[in-house]
């Protein structure tokens, strides 16, 4: 997970130097990450439960 | 009194990432001095609040534009569905997951839900006043764009050493 908030890291760094497309395209793969992330402790913590 | 739309959404999304800063310094003064460890869904809500203020900080680095918004939509739709989820876990009687200290009567996962209800609002008053001639115009960072700017960008870098430190580089368990 300290590698989506690099990844974060890096779209703010892209934003300063004034890359504007990897910087959205890098956000969009963060955000899809956490996605995927998210859907793996759900499937996890759905087992648990039932 | 005339009022440049312009200019007020450059100074809405630069509050909108210091009361982000805000709400993750916060979080921050929760883990470390009541020594509350976040959970992987409080750092993946954490993740959805960057993504927020990254999109915000395009629209004061590159101009207004719509295609900033759609970014901060989408963090904002990924955060406030894991808030959403974290809420319902935990009104769940079986919940595997530990109990958290209740800051000024709500948990923090309640209050990551709000802001990103609040966050959603905001955008939409913001997508109220974008204008296409805003487009065009290509601002450089002001003072007050600066200071946000420096504050998400260590609080991001904070946040990659506490979360390398608590789980290095695997998924949090």
């Amino acid at each position: 997970m300290a590698g989506i908030f690099l990844l974060f890291a890096i779209t703010m760094f892209l934003i300063w130097k004034g890359m504007r497309l990897p910087a959205m395209t890098l956000t969009i793969i963060a955000l899809a990450l956490s996605l995927l992330i998210f859907w793996m402790h759900a499937t996890v913590t759905l087992k648990i439960l039932l | 009194m005339n009022i440049d739309k312009n200019s007020v959404a450059f100074a809405l999304n630069a509050i909108l990432i210091l009361i982000l800063s805000g709400v993750l310094l916060s979080a921050f003064y929760v883990q470390f001095v009541y020594n509350e460890k976040p959970c992987p869904l409080c750092m993946l809500q954490r993740l959805g609040m960057i993504g927020v203020a990254s999109g915000a900080l395009m629209n004061l680095k590159f101009g207004i534009r719509p295609q900033h918004y759609a970014i901060m939509l989408l963090s904002t739709i990924v955060g406030s569905v894991i808030a959403l989820r974290h809420i319902l876990l935990h009104i769940c009687a079986d919940s595997p997951l530990p109990d958290h200290l209740p800051v000024l009567g709500l948990h923090l996962y309640t209050w990551s839900f709000i802001v990103f209800t609040c966050s959603l609002i905001t955008i939409t008053l913001l997508l109220f006043l974008y204008t296409s001639s805003d487009r065009l115009k290509d601002k450089t960072f002001t003072t007050l764009s600066n200071i946000s700017f420096a504050i998400i960008f260590l609080i991001t870098f904070a946040n990659i050493i506490t979360t390398f430190t608590q789980c290095g580089l695997t998924l949090c368990e």
